[in-house]
């Protein structure tokens, strides 16, 4: 009964599930030079990757000199992180030269559309002016990072649900103390529902960049992010 | 020429940026859209591309500094026009991309999986061609390619197109548009038709309006006699126009409360009582409320008398393959929310499957009709006889709204009460809706009237 106001933009969605996060990055890689000749829409990515450690481009080597693995070293903008089972990512492949090239307003909203559904559940979250990402009081719950190219976007967010948090005390996750994450679970005290969470943020994300998301499946698009990727995508 | 590379507007409250890592070194060659330079802000990793082609002559700022929007950090120089300075880079870094030796088509990537599907064809596509040969349900082994190197161009699809609509007997050959394409398709043709401008402006899809024959007599028209249900129906609707004078009242219910705390309930309530909850146990109730305190509403005439109703049935429309049908919900007044919801879910089942009985569609003393179901915004229902109202409820919208002089968002579904104007009077009609809004804007309210 309930039926959205006309967005005004069309946007597809992509629920992949668990995905490595290697994989998801060749989609992402190819999914940017698609968005680019404008062959996909501005495209939502949602995704849980195995455990793993990423370094953005503002990586310092002492915040994961104590790793016993290789991390991952990406193009987004952010020091590093934890991706893991229990944390829902949120990965936007948007054209920003049609939202206004505004950046400052495009992780605003990417932030805005987490706290959105966070309320929903009950949790009450901030943004903070000097440490971006997603906050409830004094603990990170989300962390956002983005990278630009052509002016399009890619990377994004990761929120928190069900994360394992003691598997952040590995690295100074953005290089803060691994203490200062949270997550969902730890705040309300159950398991969160992570179907049920994505499809409200989904929601949410359709106000913030009022966008309508269309779901697509990965096989109809793959053999175009396939092709400009120069891998295997299923 | 020279071209001056700046550090671009970011957005109103972005002023700077920090270089991270220039990618293209003093005196090397830039292609069209090739990064140039990375720049960091906000945790945003912007790639500065290159918007011409030609050699970077110069860089102004050091890796690690502070640049502020606006700022000239580099300058490109196409090698064109007035002699600069880029003479003196080497001759031998070309602008163009280095050119493949024609002859020899270049080994394509093993990439052995996906081969079989895209790239099943006679030649090699690029994405826009798949997504045109998917868009129009093209074979691609009918695809002839004529691009260099074996490539299937957008015309090459477009002919297969067209001569599969002449192979089905559409002699005009007009080209369908693609079913709704959720991707728009650039409609300039591909580079190789550059030289011909006027042909560039040419629409993809030419689109030419078909002439049908008239079908034969016995084909035109079917016809079925007016019986059974749909009869019933028909000298229903006729009757109840006929005898009361219909006035529809109009008004916007903020349902944003109850949309929440519907949320929160859906799926607790499908697990403990087994039954979906709808918007609609709360209509009735607060509808139940209102015609207690409009009598008038609950009432039925004869050209006698008026006989007002100590008790609340409530019908609901149900829309079914036959015919819509309003099957009645006993004393509602008298039951919960949940046994509501129950009973709705029971009702409309067995409405759906053809097993209601005469007792459950008859009785009824008010209905409602829910046109929402189906995605409309406003609609004026039909009185169901001997009832003399019925209210129309309708899709729930989020629509701009003005609560204490400012604009915030609500959902609002725009209910439509039909009432008969022999009985009723506009002012009680009005009132009567109101009172429903009141409830439903404010489903706390219906806690105080709790027995």
């Amino acid at each position: 009964m309930v039926i959205e106001e006309k967005a005004k933009y069309l946007g597809w969605v992509l629920q992949l599930g668990r995905v490595e996060f290697e994989r998801a990055l060749q989609w992402q890689h190819g999914l940017v030079k698609l968005r680019k000749e404008g062959l996909v829409r501005d495209t939502l990515i949602l995704v849980e990757h195995p455990p793993v450690i990423t370094v953005g481009k503002d990586g310092h080597p002492e915040n994961f000199e104590a790793l016993d693995c290789e991390p991952y070293f990406i193009e987004r903008g952010g020091d590093v992180t934890y991706h893991g089972p229990g944390q829902l990512v949120a990965y936007f492949i948007f054209n920003l030269s049609r939202r206004g090239r505004d950046i400052h307003a495009f992780m605003s909203n990417i932030q805005d559309g987490i706290i959105r559904t966070l309320e929903q559940i009950g949790i009450k979250a901030r943004k903070d002016e000097e440490h971006t990402g997603v906050w409830v009081d004094k603990k990170k719950i989300a962390s956002v990072g983005v990278a630009v190219r052509n002016w399009i976007s890619f990377h994004g967010a990761a929120v928190n649900l069900n994360t394992d948090l003691s598997d952040f005390k590995r690295i100074s996750p953005c290089g803060l103390d691994a203490d200062v994450m949270t997550s969902a679970k730890a705040l309300v005290g159950h398991q969160i529902d992570m179907a049920e969470f994505g499809r409200q943020l989904i929601e949410a994300y359709t106000d913030v960049f009022e966008t309508a998301f269309y779901p697509v499946r990965l096989d109809e698009i793959a053999e175009d992010i396939e092709s400009q990727a120069g891998g295997n995508v299923i | 020429m020279a071209l001056d590379v700046l550090v671009p507007q970011m957005g109103e409250s972005v002023l700077e940026g920090t270089i991270l890592e220039w990618k293209v070194k003093v005196g090397e060659p830039v292609k069209l859209n090739q990064v140039l330079v990375e720049l960091m802000t906000d945790k945003v990793n912007v790639e500065i591309p290159a918007e011409i082609e030609g050699i970077l002559t110069h860089q102004f700022a050091k890796e690690g500094e502070v640049v502020p929007v606006g700022t000239r950090i580099a300058v490109i120089d196409d090698g064109k026009g007035p002699a600069t300075k880029a003479e003196a880079a080497p001759k031998k870094a070309a602008p163009e991309a280095p050119a493949q030796p024609a002859a020899a088509p270049p080994t394509p990537k093993p990439r052995a999986e996906i081969k079989a599907t895209a790239e099943m064809g006679k030649g090699k596509m690029s994405p826009k061609v798949r997504m045109m040969i998917r868009e129009y349900s093209v074979d691609p082994l009918t695809v002839t390619p004529t691009g260099k190197e074996g490539r299937v161009t957008v015309d090459d699809v477009m002919r297969a197109v067209e001569e599969r609509s002449q192979a089905a007997g559409f002699t005009p050959g007009p080209i369908p548009a693609p079913p709704a394409p959720m991707v728009a398709v650039p409609s300039a043709p591909p580079a190789e038709k550059a030289p011909a401008p006027e042909k560039a402006r040419e629409p993809l899809v030419k689109v030419e309006i078909p002439v049908f024959e008239p079908l034969p007599a016995a084909q035109r028209e079917t016809r079925t006699p007016l019986a059974g249900i749909r009869k019933m129906i028909s000298d229903h609707m006729v009757k109840s126009v006929h005898t009361s004078p219909h006035v529809t009242t109009f008004e916007d219910i903020d349902f944003t409360e109850l949309v929440k705390y519907r949320e929160e309930i859906k799926n607790s309530f499908v697990t403990n009582y087994g039954a979906k909850i709808t918007y609609m146990p709360f209509i009735i109730k607060a509808a139940c409320l209102a015609l207690k305190e409009f009598p008038k509403i609950n009432a039925s005439m004869t050209e006698k008398e008026i006989i007002f109703k100590n008790y609340y049935n409530i019908g609901v429309a149900v829309a079914r393959e036959e015919g819509l049908i309003v099957p009645v919900i006993k004393n509602a007044d008298k039951k919960t929310i949940v046994e509501l919801a129950v009973e709705l879910n029971s009702i409309g089942e067995r409405a759906r499957t053809n097993q209601l009985m005469p007792d459950d569609v008859s009785g009824g003393t008010f209905s409602i009709t829910n046109a929402g179901m189906f995605g409309a915004a406003s609609s004026t229902p039909i009185i169901n006889q001997p009832q003399v109202a019925i209210l129309g409820v309708h899709a729930i919208i989020k629509k701009p709204w003005v609560v204490k002089g400012e604009i915030v968002i609500r959902d609002i579904s725009n209910f439509g009460l039909s009432f008969d104007h022999r009985l009723i009077d506009g002012h009680i009609a009005v009132q009567f809706l109101h009172r429903i809004h009141e409830y439903l804007a404010d489903p706390r309210l219906l806690l105080m009237q709790l027995r």
